[in-house]
């Protein structure tokens, strides 16, 4: 260095923290959320196995399994929202709308197969409004999806003028939403289609892996090449696509259309996601964790219902489990010095 | 009296400090020189609380302290203006100044005593020189009026000993004058300071002892009146120039890279600057100086307002950095941990980031392409690590610099604009990055390199031009080129003030 070098160096942080200790990943580290899930979901199967004889039948895990079909659907689509560092709030709101628009599509005469993809149409299209006002006007992800939340609600509201659209006979829709192939649920067929095909796109195709670069570091993610604000548009149209598609289950299971369904899954989604692993920030985690967590809430859930506890309850003990797991997951990366300052 | 005894601080893959013991006497300014990545600003944070030692005692007056945070040594009397500003952006001067320590109304608990306030804050701006408006916020204010209020802020509290980490690169020479002169009246008052800075005249100016650190180690000290600035130089280096900068094979005549009149924003004005088939050009200047925003600029992160960039001969207008990777351009930016590493990520995908096409089919990548090709690169760029899966971060900043320039050549580019290519980066990998640059300008690819590092400039550019205030002032042959020239030529205009 010389002496009439007028500059400043970078000794400093910038210098200093890809140094800094930060041995294990976010990424590595996911496995952990993973483990310690695989060991609750067991500890709760084991407890609600002792403690009602009901719990450990083979049609009480395939109706746990059935219900929590839609939510794992949607969570396919959070966690790859997540992981970019976002988060979809509007997917509850934007499963009702897309069920009542099925619904009155249907009940108006117009083919369930058509129904179905004007469903799934809906929900691009109301992923595409969150995705475009996120990435191509670059707005907040809360704001804009806080907004939407509350007006797709409002229009499905306002679309079922407030009240339940019964579909009477709907053998295809019903099939899709409760129907079985052998001992297989459809439903649950669909949701771990759906689930595979995400786990793919995210691990295997080059999409997937600008999911995780955009939500790693958004400004080395535009520098490396990859056009962030596609991504962006990207993760919440597949949110939408699959709100449309749970919604299509959602309708057909009770061959009812409500505009009030889904009503804080949201925020039971969005919980799941971060039980699995998947970190707020993004750029880490995946849908390993996102169905290991799911099923966990599914199970706390039936068990809790089988023992009679209040439905009242559910959410203290899922908020509970969600604060407590995250805060765990806090304290180890800050024992191993990943927490930054 | 402050000393530091044998304080020792590693990190995985590097030694930031090793050993190091000095003392400060109280009303003594001490001048603290070393190299990028030398450990002056880890022991500064060592100092103020940010860092723990792994070994090693600092004490006060005779005792021994140890700082679990940052507010035991501010309330130990020590403080520290760090070498990245540190301010509330969004506050006011005063608010600034007097920030954690702003004085309260007696009878209404909680409640601030803007008069107060305003008053303890005009007599540090005072002894600063700072004539602003003590209301304004800090956003609405030029850089450099920003770094004099994080000094008065420090000041503010009458700290023992001031830690003064390259506080003066963003100031103008009036304002580092002044500074200095505080500093000076302060130090006689009894105050200790240890002053960072890459400007000997300034380090004469105001401090009576040097010491120099070198690979985190003192490397040496002496009374600056001992010293000449050769001295102090071959303290710092420890080694001969030639050894690191391998010899650069002489250009070719075609033009790859023809950049026409370009202005971008108010940061650059009007620049011209040509690059040739297997040429290594550089651009010289201050912080502020548009260095970053024209290597952007080619790059297509930042859109040109005016004037034309042609490559190869062709027009090209990029709208993003994903059209000049595909046009053949690659880059590194100066900041990695922002602008290039993907945290948290495996080094196999840090690696591949910019060529995920080149092994997937419709969109499906192949995994095993993909690990050849990573494999490869980082193998061609010496990178070590241990496995392609690891994180990224267990890699230390050289390898970490090694990857993402392995990341930019996977795609075989004509051009690469590196910014600041080898900052943070220890001894050794830069020595192989420049070995890397100049076998690869050798093979015809073209570089155009954005530095602050004068040496480095000199000992790789065929060319150089040097920028100020967002304009070309120079154009110098490389091999012929002093850092006088540069220097004399890069404060051209005085006034420092912006930053691109």
């Amino acid at each position: 260095m010389s002496k009439l070098t007028p500059q400043t160096e970078f000794a400093g942080p910038l210098g200093l923290l890809p140094t800094r200790p930060r041995p294990q990943s976010r990424g590595q580290l996911s496995l952990n959320p993973k483990l310690t899930l695989s060991v609750v979901l067991v500890l709760l199967i084991v407890f609600f196995t002792a403690s009602q004889p009901n719990f450990l039948t083979f049609d009480n895990f395939l109706n746990i399994a059935r219900l929590q079909a839609v939510p794992l659907i949607l969570a396919v689509g959070m966690t790859m929202v997540v992981l970019t560092g976002g988060a979809d709030l509007s997917v509850g709101s934007a499963l009702a709308l897309s069920g009542v628009i099925a619904g009155l599509l249907y009940v108006n005469g117009v083919p369930a197969p058509a129904v179905i993809m004007l469903a799934v149409l809906c929900g691009i299209l109301l992923g595409l409004l969150n995705g475009l006002l996120i990435g191509a006007l670059g707005m907040s992800f809360f704001v804009v999806t806080l907004g939407t939340l509350a007006g797709y609600r409002s229009l499905a509201l306002v679309a079922s003028d407030g009240a339940s659209i019964q579909l009477g006979e709907a053998p295809l829709l019903l099939t899709i939403g409760d129907g079985s192939i052998g001992i297989l649920p459809i439903p649950v067929m669909l949701a771990a289609l759906v689930t595979v095909f995400g786990h793919l796109a995210l691990s295997g195709t080059g999409w997937g892996r600008k999911i995780y670069a955009v939500g790693s570091n958004r400004e080395a993610a535009r520098l490396a090449g990859i056009r962030v604000n596609r991504v962006l548009v990207s993760v919440y149209v597949t949110s939408g696509l699959l709100a449309g598609l749970a919604s299509v289950i959602q309708i057909g299971r009770l061959t009812t259309a409500s505009p009030v369904v889904g009503t804080g899954i949201e925020l039971q989604v969005i919980a799941a996601v971060l039980l699995g692993g998947t970190i707020l920030s993004g750029g880490s985690g995946g849908l390993g964790g996102t169905v290991l967590a799911v099923l966990m809430l599914g199970v706390l859930q039936n068990g809790l219902t089988l023992s009679g506890t209040p439905d009242f309850w559910q959410g203290a003990i899922t908020g509970a489990i969600l604060i407590v797991a995250v805060f765990l997951d806090h304290l180890q990366r800050r024992r191993r010095g990943l927490a930054e300052n | 009296m402050i000393e530091v005894k044998e304080v020792a601080k590693t990190y995985p893959g590097t030694v930031a400090l090793e050993d190091v013991s000095l003392r400060i006497a109280a009303g003594e300014v001490l001048a603290l020189a070393g190299e990028n990545g030398s450990g002056k600003s880890t022991l500064m944070k060592t100092l103020a609380g940010h860092i723990r030692p792994d070994a090693g005692e600092i004490s006060i007056d005779g005792a021994p302290v140890r700082f679990q945070n940052p507010n035991e040594s501010v309330a130990a009397g020590i403080g520290l203006v760090e070498q990245e500003l540190a301010v509330a952006r969004h506050l006011s001067v005063e608010e600034n100044i007097l920030l954690g320590a702003l004085p309260r109304r007696r009878y209404l608990p909680g409640a601030v005593a803007w008069k107060q306030v305003r008053k303890r804050a005009r007599e540090v701006m005072d002894e600063l020189a700072i004539e602003v408006d003590p209301r304004a916020t800090l956003d609405e204010l030029p850089v450099n009026v920003q770094q004099l209020v994080a000094i008065a802020s420090v000041l503010s509290r009458r700290p023992k000993l001031m830690l003064l980490d390259e506080a003066t690169s963003s100031l103008s020479e009036d304002e580092t004058d002044h500074l200095l002169r505080t500093v000076r009246t302060l130090s006689e008052r009894g105050m200790s300071v240890i002053f960072i800075s890459h400007r000997m005249r300034e380090m004469r100016q105001v401090a009576d002892r040097i010491v120099v650190l070198r690979d985190g180690r003192v490397s040496g000290e002496s009374e600056l009146s001992d010293v000449s600035d050769a001295d102090v130089v071959g303290m710092l280096v420890g080694r001969e120039l030639s050894e690191i900068y391998p010899q650069n094979v002489p250009a070719r005549e075609r033009i790859v890279l023809q950049v026409d009149e370009v202005t971008a924003r108010n940061y650059i004005q009007n620049v011209s600057v040509t690059v040739r088939e297997g040429e290594i050009v550089g651009l010289a200047g201050l912080v502020g100086s548009g260095r970053s925003t024209l290597a952007q600029t080619i790059f297509g992160a930042i859109r040109p307002t005016a004037g034309s960039i042609r490559l190869e001969g062709k027009t090209v207008l990029f709208r993003h950095p994903a059209d000049a990777l595909a046009a053949g351009i690659g880059f590194v930016g100066e900041n990695r941990r922002v602008q290039g590493i993907l945290p948290g990520r495996t080094v196999r995908e840090n690696l591949t980031a910019c060529s995920l096409g080149t092994f997937s089919r419709s969109g499906v990548l192949s995994r095993r392409a993909e690990q050849d090709q990573a494999r490869q690169a980082a193998s061609e760029m010496g990178v070590k690590y241990t496995n392609l899966e690891d994180p990224i971060g267990g890699l230390s900043g050289g390898n970490q610099q090694k990857v993402l320039l392995a990341r930019s050549l996977m795609r075989g580019p004509k051009l690469m604009v590196l910014d600041e290519p080898t900052r943070g980066v220890d001894v050794g990998a830069k020595a192989e990055i420049y070995q890397h640059v100049v076998q690869a300008a050798a093979n015809g690819m073209s570089f155009l390199i954005a530095s602050s590092e004068l040496p480095e400039l000199l000992g790789l550019c065929d060319t150089i031009y040097v920028l100020s205030q967002g304009r070309v002032v120079g154009r110098l042959d490389g091999n012929q080129a002093t850092e006088e020239q540069i220097a004399a030529l890069a404060f051209h205009t005085d006034d420092a003030t912006e930053v691109a």
